[in-house]
């Protein structure tokens, strides 16, 4: 089974999801996570479409947590990295990896 | 804190069923947190781009997945990203039309939306519920003076008995009560006491628990409640174990069954739900008037409803009407309470939308005229595009596109100003409700946020389609048309061949006629709230202190008082108030005490009434203002009677139908005859029928007293000071206005009353202490709203007109460069130039000063019938003034145009033509 790799947002939404864990990684969490950490604006309508996307590919599951008083006593969908998630974020990763090894961008952009 | 509603709405009707709850949730935590930091207003804003954004998203997801053939046409169809590009970009390079349409149409959208909201809030309330229309009140009118009846026990269990058409019928009244945990907080709540049928008619569950039950209303049975869920989390920190806790409720201790889901306030804005247990066996000892609601059988109508129970109350009395001004009705839950038929009701609804849509319609012609001068500025790029293949459709929907662009950030400008002015109006209403109502609960129910829904942002935003087409589609379609083809071969010469046509010229003179009509009706208000500032009370208003009192702080029992129900004899809010009064003329710092029904310069109820004639005079019919007084009133306000006696104890007694009336009375009504011993009667509009004329109670005047104010003016216009007072009533409605004259400073006297009110009865209320010449407050906040209104719509027209006639001034001048430059080469007079370029403006100003004249007069008429508004001479010669100036205004916008016509170079003009 060939691994998948992820667009660009897909692999900060990935890697948000897995940072937070299973039990506090939701929509909202993720959002806020990928701007503290980037600095860049996050569009939750982004964020909750590359969810949708992701987990059309089997990339994460979901299911509905506890009612939060912060939500007005809804409860959030929370998001977990399924094995083959992990794989995809794994060989992104790599690949982003390997292209950059023997690159001096100091130099380059310098 | 809640988002707004409609984004709400919005996200519900593009999410999959399993994606809303996820949605909502993410949208109110972070409404939340941006009210936190932000602020609200920030919130609002940015809540709503959100939602916009998500809603997009959300329906591009579904929209891309579909299948669907229509949708795959659609996608094939739709306007390409850089036709949006082009009309952000054309708001750049046309500012002035940019300004003037996003002004134009972000104030018809803001006036449009808030009154489309509020109409519909008050007319055709949106319970959230499933078929929340279906939900009815059952009420009785007192017609004679258009009030609403207390609806007993004894009439509950008669309809609930005897009604088909409807399903479950339940009743609730409304109390004010602590509640108290054991080990937490306490709070104030207000508390439905409800029958389980009363309950079940929202269908909504509770979220933990259960609602209430028949088996909850046995009396003697054990005592439960049901939780809000505002009142679950903030008393209770959203304890999911609550179930099975007892509190403490006013005296009663109580076993907490369930809670309710957020945002339920059934069936106003209730906090805690209690059963409600009747006496049925003894229904006339229940003290406090309940409010009847019932679930609408399937297929059955409000009409159908209303006929059966209208055959119930007369079955009730035996085959008989229940009393000649008695009516029963079956209303729509919610509404505000007005004695009118549905067919009415729907004008008054429709009428109100017509508006907006005639507004609407209005300013999109207007930016429909700006649009076809920029269209036929670009009329030779156009035509090329043309010549290199661009189809007629594609044009079409590239112009359209820019119009859209335009109408779209028009809206968004228009719907955030539309969210604000509804927070505005929210709070004035509620500040000017908590000023006129005795009620201390919330005057706005539950569902009614401070926000704009849904339907209103979707209705908008239809209209905005609508007019961005009309004002998009029709200029391109004329300059697309099939003359298209001889202008590109003008337009290589220079010249052009579009012009305004007939359309364009009714389109100004509609705007300068809304102009001229709205203008005065905004100066109008302005001159009522100052008539309002300068009330000339009549005697020293500042040193007295006035405060109203009602009694017992039940909320029902409030609400009795407000329907006209009186209190038993001898514990009477009239006998309270006296022995209050009493009490305080004890008081050495004290001048003088007495009780009126209304107080100088507030709001007056104005009846028709007829003054029987003497001898040939004809039937003299007139509205006039009505008071109430105690028989040492005038006394106690220093104001002397000009003829004829004051009234005395013996009047109260012998219960003879006796008034005074004031010297406006004599001057306007009986034209300065002598009023002593003359009779009058109460009447319907125009006077009724001469049997019902002579059963009418007649009271005879037994005195004329100095002027002293009542009603200078209501919102709309000022009113005649004619009145008639009465005296006060043994079974006065609530609330009793309590006056003193104080040797001191009357407001430092306000702690003193409070004591001597609350030792001598702890169930009087007193609200609104302050001095007299404040009474005004009210009227002159509702007035100065209005004004605001009219001098903004009359401000836009004005900007609209003034824009309008620019623009077709600048366009004929730059069409006829060619024509004028030849005439001046010729030698031609200028005057003569400029008359022949200038004459069509005249003549729609002309016109349209005209049609104004013509919409004022009617305004001016229902004024008169609505508020017996008559013109007096000052408004007559400021009208005739201001008629005067506005063609000069008017032809001011032809100046920049005029001068630029006139330094027409023969030279240039000529070399131009090629």
């Amino acid at each position: 089974m060939s691994t998948r790799s992820l667009a660009d947002f897909e692999l900060l939404v990935m890697l948000a999801a897995i940072r937070l864990g299973g039990d506090a990684a939701y929509t909202v969490s993720i959002g806020d996570e990928i701007s503290t950490r980037t600095g860049r604006p996050v569009r939750r309508a982004n964020v909750f479409t590359a969810l949708q996307r992701l987990e059309r590919k089997g990339l994460i599951t979901t299911r509905l947590g506890e009612r939060l008083p912060e939500r007005g006593g809804r409860p959030p969908r929370l998001v977990t990295v399924t094995t083959q998630g992990l794989l995809a974020v794994r060989t992104t990763t790599g690949a982003i990896q390997a292209m950059m090894d023997d690159l001096d961008l100091v130099e380059d952009v310098g | 804190m809640r988002p707004p509603r409609w984004t709400t709405w919005l996200l519900r009707q593009v999410a999959e069923p399993d994606e809303v709850e996820d949605v909502l949730g993410d949208i109110e935590q972070l409404y939340r947190r941006r009210c936190t930091r932000r602020g609200r207003t920030v919130a609002v804003v940015l809540t709503f781009l959100e939602a916009v954004d998500l809603s997009r998203a959300l329906f591009l997801a579904r929209y891309d997945a579909s299948d669907d053939e229509t949708l795959s046409a659609a996608r094939e169809a739709r306007p390409s990203v850089l036709d949006f590009k082009l009309g952000l970009r054309m708001l750049r390079r046309y500012p002035g039309l940019t300004v003037v349409a996003v002004v134009s149409i972000a104030f018809a959208i803001t006036l449009g939306a808030t009154n489309l909201e509020y109409n519909t809030a008050f007319l055709y309330p949106r319970l959230p519920f499933a078929e929340g229309d279906r939900i009815v009140e059952l009420r009785r009118w007192d017609l004679s003076d258009t009030r609403l009846l207390p609806t007993t026990t004894r009439d509950f269990i008669d309809w609930r008995a005897g009604l088909r058409s409807v399903g479950e019928v339940g009743a609730f009244r409304t109390v004010r009560r602590n509640l108290i945990r054991a080990d937490g907080p306490a709070g104030s709540v207000v508390v439905a006491e409800m029958t389980a049928a009363a309950f079940e008619i929202a269908r909504v569950p509770p979220v933990l628990g259960r609602g209430l039950l028949e088996s909850d209303e046995v009396a003697g049975g054990a005592d439960v409640l049901v939780l809000g869920h505002e009142t679950w989390q903030t008393l209770f920190d959203a304890d999911p174990g609550v179930i099975g806790t007892d509190v403490q409720v006013g005296a009663v201790r109580a076993t907490v069954v369930g809670v309710m889901p957020p945002d339920f306030g059934w069936p106003w804005a209730h906090d805690v739900w209690v059963p409600l247990r009747l006496s049925e066996a003894d229904p006339e000892a229940e003290p406090a008037a309940l409010q009847v609601v019932a679930r609408l059988g399937p297929g059955v109508s409000l009409r159908q409803a209303s006929d059966e129970l209208a055959a119930v109350e007369r079955a009730r009395h035996g085959g008989g009407e229940p009393g000649q001004s008695v009516r029963a009705d079956v209303a729509r839950y919610g509404r505000l309470p007005m004695p009118f038929s549905e067919a009415a009701l729907a004008g008054l609804y429709f009428g109100a939308l017509q508006i907006f849509v005639a507004l609407m319609l209005l300013v999109c012609a207007n930016v429909m005229l700006l649009l076809y001068a920029r269209t036929s500025a670009r009329e030779t790029e156009i035509a090329l595009r043309a010549a290199l293949g661009a189809s007629r459709a594609r044009i079409v929907t590239q112009l359209f596109v820019e119009s859209l662009v335009l109408a779209a950030v028009a809206a968004t400008v228009g719907l955030c100003c539309a969210q604000l002015a509804m927070e505005w109006t929210a709070e004035t209403l509620l500040e000017l409700m908590a000023e006129t109502a005795s009620l201390d609960e919330s005057p706005l129910p539950f569902w009614q946020g401070s926000g704009l829904s849904g339907a209103t942002v979707v209705w908008a935003g239809i209209l905005t389609t609508l007019g961005a087409a009309l004002a998009g589609i029709v200029p391109a379609l004329k300059v697309t048309g099939p003359g298209l083809h001889p202008r590109l071969q003008r337009a290589g010469s220079g010249r052009y061949g579009l012009e305004f046509g007939a359309l364009w010229t009714a389109v100004i003179v509609i705007q300068i006629a809304v102009t001229v009509a709205f203008v005065p009706l905004g100066i109008g208000a302005g001159m009522g709230t100052a008539l309002i500032d300068e009330t000339p009370f009549g005697f020293a208003a500042e040193e007295y202190l006035t405060a109203e009192v009602s009694a017992d702080g039940d909320l029902t029992a409030i609400r009795d008082a407000m329907r006209g129900a009186s209190r038993p004899a001898g514990t009477s809010l009239d006998a309270s108030t006296r022995r209050l009064a009493d009490r305080l003329s004890e008081d050495p710092t004290v001048r003088a005490v007495t009780r009126l029904g209304h107080l100088p310069g507030a709001p007056h109820p104005r009846r028709w009434i007829e003054v029987h004639p003497v001898g040939r005079e004809p039937p003299n019919r007139r509205r006039v203002q009505v008071s109430s007084v105690d028989s040492n009133s005038f006394t106690a306000l220093g104001v002397s009677m000009v003829a004829g006696r004051d009234f005395d104890g013996s009047d109260r007694e012998t219960g003879d139908a006796v008034v005074i009336v004031n010297e406006e009375f004599v001057r306007i009504v009986l034209g300065g005859r002598s009023a002593i011993g003359r009779t009058l009667s109460y009447t319907r509009r125009g006077g009724g029928a001469a049997a019902e004329a002579d059963t009418a109670p007649r009271y005879r005047i037994i005195g004329v007293v100095r002027q002293i104010a009542m009603s200078t003016s209501t919102i709309h216009a000022p009113v005649e000071g004619a009145g008639i007072y009465h005296l006060l009533d043994a079974d006065a409605s609530a609330p009793i206005r309590m006056v003193l004259h104080t040797s001191t400073d009357p407001t430092s006297y306000a702690p003193r009353l409070h004591a001597t009110s609350r030792d001598l009865d702890p169930t009087l209320q007193l609200q609104r202490i302050r001095p007299m010449d404040q009474s005004t407050w009210a009227l002159r906040r509702a007035s100065e709203t209005w004004f605001t209104i009219l001098s903004a719509a009359g401000a836009v027209a004005a900007i609209l007109s003034l824009a309008g006639i620019f623009a077709v001034t600048s366009f004929t001048v730059s069409r006829r460069t060619r024509d004028i430059g030849v005439r001046v080469a010729l030698g031609a007079d200028p005057r003569r130039i400029v008359r022949a370029v200038f004459r069509r403006a005249l003549n729609q100003v002309g016109m349209g000063i005209g049609g104004g004249v013509v919409l004022l007069g009617v305004f001016m008429w229902m004024y008169h019938v609505n508020y017996g508004y008559r013109l007096t001479q000052d408004h007559l010669g400021l009208l005739l003034l201001y008629l005067a100036i506005v063609p000069l205004v008017c032809l001011g916008a032809c100046v920049a145009p005029m001068t630029r016509a006139l330094s027409v170079q023969p030279a240039e003009a000529l070399r131009a033509d090629g």
